[in-house]
């Protein structure tokens, strides 16, 4: 069976982090890096918050989505505590093309992401990243369906019924696989790129409606789902690189 | 404009029938009753009536309530003997409305079926949803 385009995806993110790290690995062996003589190297360097500009696009361009999303890392050497918080707000025209069972679905609410990532690019002097991460998210929302539904039975005359279904306060939760990069474009601005491979949705205190997207996931009838940010960040440095004094040669 | 029903992805399975089958308390063997009919409690018209010999039947419940009383007036054998009785069973369901797709539609699904009043003496719940998949027995009654 030939690979899938997802498969395809991770296997060449897998050989070039293989390949990056066989890279450093190679320039460690020839000599001491600068890198490697800090101290406190597990100490955070710096704070960087971002925002995703597609979904500011999105939300300008169309009135029935409004979006926005914060992004937030913080460096522990190669690893990076990773925090996104977002708002989304969507309204849908359900249509089959008949007259009956249509009528539209809403939603309103946050969630946030929660991970960390690992950076394939130690050795960069300007921190740049090549990364794959995890995250766990979470998401709280009201959501709202107006339909129309025909019955024709013992309980009611041949009518056509209009329904609605709500609830408020529903969570659900989901997984995040992430891949992604962060190029420092001038001291302290920083652009980068981060895929999201979304898994296994659920949600819990919607008795009477089953959630039809769900903020910051999408589409619950879909267990793997795509996301992609492209961010800006502002970098605030917390700490200073310091250096180890140099031995004295006797 | 075609309907989404003409799409293999707008799979709709929804129903608002409960599908009962009666069985022999001794064997748990399929067993054969008259049924002379059926109503909902509150509800005029029956839903099944010209009593009909059968072992399985369906039985449409009220969509508009979280629950349904049913009235059943039957004639079974045991032992070459006959025996008529009229029995209640009442039970609870949840409705769900859900949306597969935008261009599929929104139905109402019923799903968590329970019973909380009876008298038949031995009932179990096999499959709590509701779905139109004609396989699936949602109640037996063993007699």
């Amino acid at each position: 069976m030939a690979p899938s385009p997802i498969s395809r995806f991770f296997s060449s993110l897998l050989a070039l982090s293989l390949a990056t790290s066989v890279s450093v690995s190679g320039q460690k062996e020839k000599k001491a890096d600068p890198a490697d003589t800090l101290q406190y190297k597990y100490l955070p360097t710096g704070l960087r918050i971002g925002t995703d500009v597609l979904s500011i696009i999105k939300s300008q361009t169309d009135p029935t989505f409004k979006l926005w999303e914060v992004n937030a890392d913080l460096d522990f050497n190669r690893y990076y505590l990773a925090v996104d918080y977002g708002s989304w707000a969507k309204q849908m025209t359900i249509d089959n093309g008949t007259k009956i069972n249509n009528g539209s679905y809403e939603n309103n609410g946050k969630y946030f992401r929660v991970g960390g990532d690992i950076n394939f690019l130690l050795k960069d002097p300007d921190k740049n990243m090549f990364f794959l991460g995890f995250r766990l998210a979470n998401s709280t929302f009201d959501h709202t369906l107006n339909y129309s539904m025909r019955y024709k039975g013992p309980y009611t005359a041949d009518t056509v019924l209009l329904k609605s279904a709500t609830a408020s306060g529903v969570t659900a939760s989901w997984m995040e696989v992430t891949a992604g990069i962060r190029v420092k474009i001038v001291s302290g601005f920083w652009m980068g790129c981060t895929a999201r491979l979304k898994l296994s949705p659920s949600y819990k205190n919607s008795p009477n409606l089953v959630p039809y997207d769900i903020p910051g996931y999408g589409l619950y009838e879909q267990p793997t789902y795509w996301g992609f940010n492209y961010q800006l960040f502002w970098r605030f440095p917390v700490r200073k690189l310091k250096a180890r004094p140099v031995a004295k040669s006797k | 404009m075609a309907s989404c029903f003409n799409k293999g992805d707008c799979l709709k399975t929804n129903t608002d029938k409960v599908r009962i089958i009666f069985k022999k308390k001794a064997d748990g063997k399929s067993d054969t009753i008259t049924l002379n009919s059926v109503t909902a409690q509150n509800f005029t018209t029956p839903l099944i009536s010209n009593a009909q010999v059968l072992n399985i039947f369906d039985l449409r419940i009220d969509p508009n309530q979280r629950f349904t009383n049913f009235i059943f007036e039957y004639k079974y054998t045991r032992n070459k003997k006959d025996t008529t009785r009229n029995d209640t069973l009442k039970i609870t369901y949840r409705p769900l409305a859900r949306v597969s797709a935008t261009d599929c539609g929104a139905f109402l699904y019923f799903t968590d079926l329970n019973y909380v009043k009876t008298g038949f003496d031995s009932i179990r719940i096999v499959n709590p949803q509701l779905l139109s998949d004609g396989a699936i027995t949602n109640i037996q009654i063993f007699l």
